[in-house]
């Protein structure tokens, strides 16, 4: 039986690549490059305990950022004042924040 | 903010049929009243900036102060007999079986409870047995996914254990044994109730409680009492009922509660069989699971009874209390011979099944790839994750990571109702609302209807409508919709990867359907070697695809890939300018259909199919569209390639693309097939005035018309590919 490997993104991103980062920023939901396409790959593959998710607070206008716990039954924990008035927003969010823990780097690029 | 988890109910049965009665179970998980109404969908999606929803509530079936309380979840599976076999004049038992150890680390788990007897597994996976205050334990724990011969005495002096592999292992050759002095207690006693994979707790009215449930199999138990056997259980036998049969002398037979795995290879399967109906001496083995739960029993609180002239249709019971408001689904099916209306549109119930209540945004660690965006959590959802006891979905696995092959409908199913989950059963009724927007008189029936009336539920219509993701299908399902297609019927596909997997329903399991994930498709976990025919009937699970009916057969076009990402759009192809099909088009003045939608911004996303003669759509068909820009977003599912390669995206592969489909059945008759589960919502944009819309009041006024389609010349058009 062939179960998943939480380890099984190993895909490196190179920190300086801000090229990358802001080609996400402008074009959330793509068309991807193929570098940026292995960068979110990346992202979205990091284990589950700990992982960034959404709590909707308020339907379709409010979302909490929060970690999930990777543990059967144990609730997410929030992200302690982070909320959003839209995915989009939450996404950039998100993808700046896993930047900086992949590759240690804080990323520098403005907002839209 | 209102709260959709402060009630949570379901009704039963889930499908009903006016004059007759669902009832209303709810537990409370706050407020001690509440009143209900019924409503009929029109639209269930609540996003503001959507189609706009729509509910017509009824003047039928509510009630106001309806005393509600919290009503208990009994998980997990187990085997009982509320008397074991009488022991009556023994002073010593001996007791062995096989067990195969799913998870050995973290709870105490049961394999055997019988009065001051218990037969389990300590946190740290050690066997144990017990009688009483005295225990043996093994001094090394079990280890996971290997078969272990145990036996236990309960000799007149001595409480003993013996283990070993059943296979020998380097770390493990020789059997490993405990004893303990026995103690006082007594052996258990006739009136003592046998369990085995749980403890049990306490009688809750008629109804069995149980704790430390067990996750593994257990194989062919049996007791003796010096020397003489009082019982033996092959569980191989009656494999697709409810009970485990007892061979010994006594026929101390099981009740199976929240349906074990069945089917389940034994400490014998050698890979010379790969299904129990071909020797089912080789699965005598039952897999329980310590979070299967198939029917909550709760209590009812309302009985609900649709006046006969009611409208067929997707139903809700919504319960509102101060702060809370959640809606409980139910369905009002046409009378099968009865139709109202010349279309008929099937409701999935089999899809919406299998989906109940998935947990995979928490557990399933490729779930955030497969759809390409962070997991954005409801109440339900969180609600779903600390409330396991509401059973899981055919997409999660168990605590022990195996597979979940049965879902069931006698449960509160918190993403099968309007809310935030916008999969499925909301996107359905984007349809039903286009219908009732274009003035379409239609009767709604559900997949269950579909599998126990077959082509008499579908001979009265001219027009069948299955919807956005008709995934689960029984050989009744197939046959009776391929049936209908063949005799002049005209069916209309409003969904993507549709016909998929090959389920089964079973009268001896009423509300549960059963899945075998098997070893190829997109599929969130694996089946076990030898374990991917369905228990309820023996056939084969798994892909239709790999039974050599690819959904290619049924509609034209078969599933190729997700395309969660962000959605597409159809190009017209040359071969739809064929005069013949020009009704199709009509009034259309571009070539791109569908660069529009609620999921994704276009008609083609979600879950995508292609047409592909090889794998079945029939000589004649037309392909009379196909999507462009599929782009990398677009990932081909595994059993559409054989060797590896890295090209496996929509930039790079051509069968990652959707094709819409038409072609004539005999006898006048014709399937139009959209393979995209993003072109239903579509069919709402702009008020309903738009390409995906006028296409599809195309076909299916021309379907409506009685008028035969000309049955196609032999391999006209066959060649088209329609790759962009």
């Amino acid at each position: 039986m062939l179960l998943y490997d939480p380890d099984n993104a190993t895909y490196e991103i190179d920190g300086t690549r801000t090229d990358l980062a802001l080609e996400y920023r402008d074009q959330l939901r793509g068309p991807y490059s193929l570098e940026l396409q292995r960068v979110l790959d990346k992202m979205r593959s990091t284990p589950m305990k700990g992982r960034f998710a959404l709590i909707v607070v308020e339907p379709f206008r409010k979302f909490a950022l929060a970690r999930l716990s990777g543990e059967r039954g144990v609730p997410p924990e929030m992200v302690e004042g982070v909320t959003y008035a839209s995915i989009a927003e939450a996404e950039w969010d998100i993808f700046k924040r896993r930047w900086q823990e992949l590759t240690g780097r804080e990323l520098n690029v403005p907002d839209r | 903010m209102t709260s959709t988890t402060g009630l949570i109910g379901y009704c039963q049965p889930l499908n009903i049929h006016g004059d007759e009665t669902t009832e209303l179970k709810v537990s409370s998980n706050g407020p001690e009243a509440c009143s209900v109404s019924v409503h009929r969908i029109i639209c269930g999606d609540i996003d503001p900036d959507g189609p706009g929803a729509e509910f017509e509530k009824m003047d039928w079936g509510g009630a106001a102060g309806l005393h509600v309380r919290h009503q208990p979840v009994n998980a997990g599976s187990f085997a009982l007999a509320a008397a074991g076999p009488d022991t009556a004049g023994a002073r010593t038992l001996r007791i062995s079986m096989n067990v195969w150890p799913t998870m050995t680390q973290g709870k105490r788990q049961c394999i055997l409870h019988w009065g001051a007897l218990r037969f389990e597994l300590a946190t740290d996976g050690r066997l144990s047995v017990r009688l009483g205050d005295v225990a043996a334990t093994l001094e090394r724990p079990l280890m996971k996914r290997r078969w272990f011969r145990a036996e236990l005495d309960v000799a007149t002096d001595v409480l003993s254990l013996v283990a070993a592999p059943v296979t020998p292992c380097a770390v493990w050759t020789d059997p490993t044994r405990a004893h303990a002095p026995r103690g006082a207690k007594a052996l258990p006693k006739a009136e003592d109730p046998i369990l085995f994979a749980a403890a049990f707790d306490r009688w809750q009215g008629e109804l069995p409680f149980v704790t430390d449930a067990y996750n593994g199999k257990i194989e062919a138990p049996s007791i003796r009492a010096r020397g003489r056997l009082l019982a033996k259980w092959d569980f191989s036998r009656e494999l697709t009922g409810t009970r485990a049969f007892d061979i010994g002398p006594h026929g101390c037979h099981l009740t199976l509660v929240n349906t074990p795995m069945r089917g389940a290879a034994g400490s014998n399967w050698n890979g010379s069989v790969e299904s129990w109906v071909r020797d089912p001496s080789q699965y005598g083995a039952i897999h329980f699971h310590d979070d299967d739960m198939t029917d909550c029993c709760w209590q009812t609180n309302l009985k609900i009874t649709p006046p006969t002239d009611a409208q067929s249709g997707f139903y809700i019971a919504r319960m509102t209390a101060e702060d809370v408001q959640s809606d409980v689904p139910f369905f009002v099916s046409a009378r099968p011979g009865k139709p109202k209306a010349d279309v008929l549109l099937l409701a999935p119930t089999a899809t919406y099944l299998s989906y109940a209540n998935t947990h995979i945004k928490f557990d399933s660690h490729n779930t955030e790839n497969l759809y390409e965006a962070p997991m954005v959590l409801s109440e339900d959802e969180l609600y779903l994750n600390e409330h396991r006891e509401l059973g899981l979905s055919q997409y999660d696995t168990h605590a022990d990571e195996s597979g979940v092959v049965y879902a069931s409908e006698r449960r509160p199913m918190l993403n099968t109702r309007p809310g935030l989950y916008t999969f499925n059963y909301l996107n359905d009724t984007h349809i039903v609302k286009w219908l009732e927007g274009q003035g379409v008189s239609h009767d709604v029936a559900t997949d269950e209807d579909l599998h126990r009336h077959g082509r008499a539920l579908l001979n009265p219509y001219r027009v069948v409508i299955t919807a956005s993701h008709p995934e689960y299908y029984s050989t009744e399902m197939w046959d009776a919709l391929y049936g209908y297609q063949q005799d002049g019927g005209r069916h209309m596909y409003l969904g993507g990867n549709g016909f998929y997997w090959r389920i089964a329903w079973s009268d001896d399991h009423p509300g549960v359907i059963e899945n075998r994930r098997g070893i190829s498709g997109v599929r969130t976990w694996e089946g076990e070697p030898g374990e991917h025919h369905l228990s309820f009937t023996g056939e084969p699970g798994g892909l239709w695809r790999t039974h050599g009916r690819a959904p290619q057969a049924l509609a034209g076009t078969g599933f190729s890939s997700t395309l969660f990402v962000r959605s597409t759009y159809f190009r017209r192809s040359e071969d739809s300018r064929d005069p013949e099909l020009s009704f199709i088009f009509e009034g259309l003045n571009s070539d791109i259909i569908g660069d529009f939608g609620y999921r994704g911004g276009g008609a083609v996303g979600l879950e995508i199919d292609r047409w592909d003669a090889d794998l079945g759509s029939p000589p004649g068909s037309v392909i009379l569209a196909t999507s462009e820009h599929v782009g990398l977003g677009g990932l081909l599912s595994g059993e559409e390639y054989i060797t590896t390669t890295r090209a496996l995206d929509g930039v790079q592969n051509g069968r990652v693309r959707c094709d819409m489909v038409f072609f004539a059945t005999p006898k006048g008759g014709a399937v139009w097939s959209t393979g995209s589960i993003a072109w239903a919502t579509s069919l709402l944009w702009n008020k309903g005035e738009n390409s995906v819309s006028r296409v599809t009041r195309n076909v299916l006024r021309r379907f409506l018309d009685p008028a035969p389609f000309p049955e196609p010349a032999s391999g006209d058009h066959a060649g088209s590919t329609g790759s962009s």
